[in-house]
């Protein structure tokens, strides 16, 4: 098997637990028989310098300027914008080293645009895509208690999309495992520990009463519940020492300094015991390790965690709570050492404590014996190898593949363009050209006049000269919606693309989406979208079935969707002052359960300009929207659950926005 | 098709463009007398409207950022980078002893330099300031294309009016439009509102720049072939 890792972090260039993760895999697999290759980046200028078994036959690194992404997509989000600036360099590369399966790390989402593409394909070979979650940073900000603006929400949905897009997703622990639960991601989702190799097994007989955290030094990594446990047991028997080996982040609190912070709470007989490191190298980090230290890992993010097994590899005793990832560590009959998340009996939790450090030696040992072979690395490679055989032999004879191949494949007289028109200018002309010069052929085409004098029915007209077979038909003035649901009504074709009189279609619009929708099972097909006239802005956001998709509209109706869809959600014809119909449109697309799939291309060209429906978007508007916005979310909230996201997901933000 | 062929096919498509544009220019300017009675729109000269409608031809070329290629036009890019170019060439198309118009087309190649790429590519056309702000508003047409390599999507193309005195200028008015493969005619207008806004006195220059698509790597042909600006005068 030939894997391609695309991974911001590795042994090259490793900043935490991923670039940990990587260098173990690599190793794994490489000494399974696979091929293994690695595509990362960095921001410096300066060379990364290859080490065994990286390098330059398999690795690619890319040296990227955050301002070349700006300058190509200034208008964000970022993380969005580099995957799509990464995405046909990416291509590039799997070609080029002839991949099977692509393992992204979910972190920031570098796969997503790639992954946004149904299937990507080699030599008529599906390759398979997969993802390692290694957390949504979504939890990182909750765990630091940190807010986030919409613009932050919307980038991050990414991570989740990303592993929405994957053929598989590999997650570390449990807790992970109901982290991606509450997200509506499941069905895809194979649980694989992270690989380790257990290779000083430091034997300690004696422990000290010296805790050390290793890791940044940060509320997300459960400073405050060490702080409070450092407490309990120094009233009842003093601390040697509370070292802090990582690299100290602000808190969000009033004492913004973590060292002030830690020390401020900490018994004030602690404070000449307290030592900090900052951040060092993994491989300094580690020497620090104290064999017969207590190293409490309370972090409240994590999904795996390096650091605990560090710790009990270099001889220190590691805690976790219940429950957390870090409990997983833990065979049954230890988990009696497990501490209270919510410390209600505080008495109870420091017997614990002097229970384990009584039998350290042997809760050490045990710990060590439990976690060996399951998170060895041959245990992992074995495991992950046969997922991804499963996957590739599924690949080459599905039952869906049999079932595409069987589907109809549509051609361009199975789609018809539906505009509706209301007092046409030049920009109608620009509309109808662009459905002209499709490089598909000619398609169907039927206008809806709203109600227009004579002087626009001669505008309206000139559709007749292009596509003689046009139809037109009328209705008085009724808005915009109406004209739609009308449009509906005689549309008699299976498939269909809303166009409106102002905007353009890409030359390539219909042909690619065909090309798409004849590949794959979904209902829809969405292009990606370039704002035009006075806005100049590639909108790169994929929001379609992430609860934030309630909170910011996201697509146009711009996309080829089946017509039987379309006809049953249909326009409230009652709304005739430009809300946003679009955005109920596809929430209630996904809310019946059906799919679209993105184009990464920008194929379909809105026209902004001042007076539109759009811009500016009046207070009316807004409301009028937030009130069939509430009527979806009622509809969600009968299903307990919104688009498989949790509900309370969503009320972390006050604002929405067209 | 043979060379006489192709000149005879372009003669019969220059007759019905040239036919149908002066049926619609007549009627334009019936319905716009009724309309404005005294304040009619009329065509504002301009170099770039001259050069397409002149049948003169432009020998291929590289033109250095800045230098003037035929009067009142000059191509414009970032200096550094050795390989950031601009090719310049014009086709005139003339018919011998006929009626029809002459006409040329006017295409730019450009080339980004793969290390330090321009950050942009542009056509400025110098407009008259005086005449220029003797309109109330103004409207512009033009018929673009690019051309591209397979699988290539450019950026948005822009225009925008730009005054400018000694070393500083003001953007007014940028628009956006899709960079398509395919012949389009674009118009727009800047109405009066807007128009008023631009402090013709505070420049000594005017020019419409059109700001072609930045993308960092790819070659690409701008092609002009029809340009129009036209206004209704105070």
């Amino acid at each position: 098997m030939r894997i391609l890792y695309i991974t911001p972090e590795s042994p090259l260039n490793s900043a935490g637990g991923i670039g940990t993760y990587i260098g173990y895999a690599v190793e794994a697999m490489i000494a399974a028989g696979h091929d293994v290759f690695i595509f990362t980046w960095t921001y410096s200028n300066k060379p990364i310098v290859y080490q065994i078994p990286f390098n330059k036959n398999n690795t690619h690194v890319e040296y990227i300027s955050g301002d070349s992404i700006w300058l190509k997509y200034p208008q964000g989000p970022y993380n969005h914008a580099f995957s799509q600036f990464i995405c046909s360099k990416i291509t590039e590369f799997i070609d080029y080293w002839d991949i099977d399966v692509v393992e992204a790390t979910d972190y920031l989402s570098p796969a997503l645009m790639l992954f946004s593409n149904k299937q990507i394909l080699k030599n008529k070979k599906k390759i398979i895509k997969s993802t390692f979650n290694h957390g949504f940073i979504d939890e990182v900000y909750l765990a630091s208690h940190q807010s986030k603006s919409l613009a932050v929400a919307c980038d991050l949905a990414g991570e989740r999309q990303q592993c929405r897009f994957s053929d598989i997703v590999f997650t570390p622990s449990l807790n992970a495992k109901s982290k991606l639960s509450k997200y509506g991601i499941s069905s895809n989702v194979e649980l694989v520990y992270e690989p380790f190799n257990f290779d000083k097994k430091i034997c300690v007989s004696d422990f000290n009463n010296s805790l050390t955290h290793l890791g940044r030094v940060s509320i997300a990594k459960g400073i405050d519940k060490l702080i409070l446990f450092a407490n309990i047991i120094n009233n009842i028997s003093p601390l040697e020492r509370m070292l802090f080996i990582g690299k100290l982040v602000d808190t969000p609190f009033r004492i913004t300094n973590i060292k002030e912070y830690i020390t401020n709470r900490l018994d004030d007989s602690l404070s000449k015991k307290i030592y900090f490191t900052e951040d060092l190298n993994r491989d300094l980090a580690l020497t620090l390790l104290r064999p017969g230290d207590i190293a409490p890992n309370f972090s409240l993010s994590e999904t795996f965690s390096y650091s605990f097994l560090e710790s009990l590899n270099y001889g220190l005793l590691p805690l976790a709570e219940c429950d957390s990832a870090m409990s997983e560590f833990y065979p049954k009959e230890l988990y009696k050492y497990l501490i209270d998340p919510r410390f209600i009996n505080i008495n109870n939790e420091s017997k614990k404590y002097y229970e384990i450090l009584k039998n350290a030696s042997s809760v050490c040992g045990e710990l060590i014996e439990y976690n060996e072979a399951r998170l060895s690395l041959s245990n992992y490679s074995n495991v992950i190898t046969d997922i991804y055989q499963k996957h590739l032999n599924k690949s080459v004879n599905s039952k869906k593949d049999k079932i595409k191949s069987s589907k109809r494949k549509f051609t361009v007289e199975d789609i018809t363009i539906l505009m509706p028109v209301y007092k046409p200018s030049h920009e109608y002309y620009e509309a109808i050209d662009s459905i002209a010069f499709q490089t598909s052929g000619l398609v169907n085409v039927l206008i809806c006049d709203d109600g227009n004098n004579n002087l626009y029915q001669n505008i309206i007209e000139y559709v007749l000269f292009v596509f003689p077979n046009a139809k037109i038909i009328r209705q008085t003035n009724v808005g915009l919606l109406c004209a739609r649901n009308f449009l509906l009504s005689e549309c008699v074709t299976p498939l269909a693309i809303f166009l409106d009189a102002d905007d353009i279609l890409d030359p390539y619009f219909i042909e690619r989406s065909l090309s798409i929708y004849n590949e794959t099972n979904v209902n829809a097909i969405i292009p990606m979208r370039y704002n035009f006239d006075r806005s100049d802005e590639k909108v790169l956001r994929i929001l379609l079935a992430d609860h934030v998709h309630t909170l910011t509209n996201d697509y146009r109706m711009t996309a080829l969707i089946q017509t039987d869809i379309l006809k049953e959600i249909g326009f409230d014809g009652s709304r005739r002052n430009g809300e946003a119909d679009d955005w109920i449109f596809w929430l209630e697309f996904t809310l019946k359960g059906y799919r679209a799939a993105t184009i990464n291309e920008f194929l379909f060209s809105y026209r902004f300009k001042y007076g539109s429906m759009s811009w500016p978007w009046s207070e009316g508007q807004k409301i009028g929207t937030q009130i069939m916005l509430q009527e979806v979310l009622k509809k969600a909230e009968k299903n307990q659950s919104f688009l498989g996201s949790d509900i309370s997901s969503v009320n972390m933000f006050n604002n929405i926005t067209n | 098709m043979t060379p006489e062929q192709t000149d005879l096919l372009k003669i019969k498509i220059y007759q019905i463009e040239r036919a149908v544009r002066n049926v619609r220019l007549g009627l334009e300017s019936i319905l716009l007398e009724h309309d404005y009675l005294n304040k009619r729109k009329v065509e504002i000269k301009n170099s770039l409207t001259d050069l397409l409608t002149s049948g003169k031809s432009i020998k291929q070329r590289s033109v250095a950022p800045f230098e003037s290629f035929y009067e009142g036009l000059n191509c414009s890019y970032a200096l550094e980078g050795k390989d950031n170019k601009v090719t310049v060439v014009a086709h005139g198309h003339t018919v011998r002893d006929s009626n029809v118009d002459p006409a040329s087309t006017l295409m730019l190649a450009v080339v980004s330099d793969k290390k330090i790429p321009s950050a942009w590519f542009a056509l400025e056309l110098n407009l008259e300031k005086e005449k220029i702000k003797e309109y109330d508003s103004i409207d512009f047409s033009f018929s673009p294309s690019f051309r591209v390599p397979e699988n290539t999507k450019l950026d948005n193309f822009k225009v925008v009016i730009r005054g400018l005195r000694g070393g500083n200028y003001n953007d007014y008015y940028s628009v956006s439009f899709p960079s398509l493969s395919i012949p389009m005619e674009f118009k727009y207008s800047i109405e009066q509102t807007e128009f008023k806004t631009i402090p013709f006195e505070d420049f000594d220059e005017i020019k419409l720049i059109i700001f072609l698509p930045s993308n960092l790597i790819t070659v690409y042909s701008f092609i002009l072939s029809s340009f129009e600006i036209s206004g209704i005068l105070r």
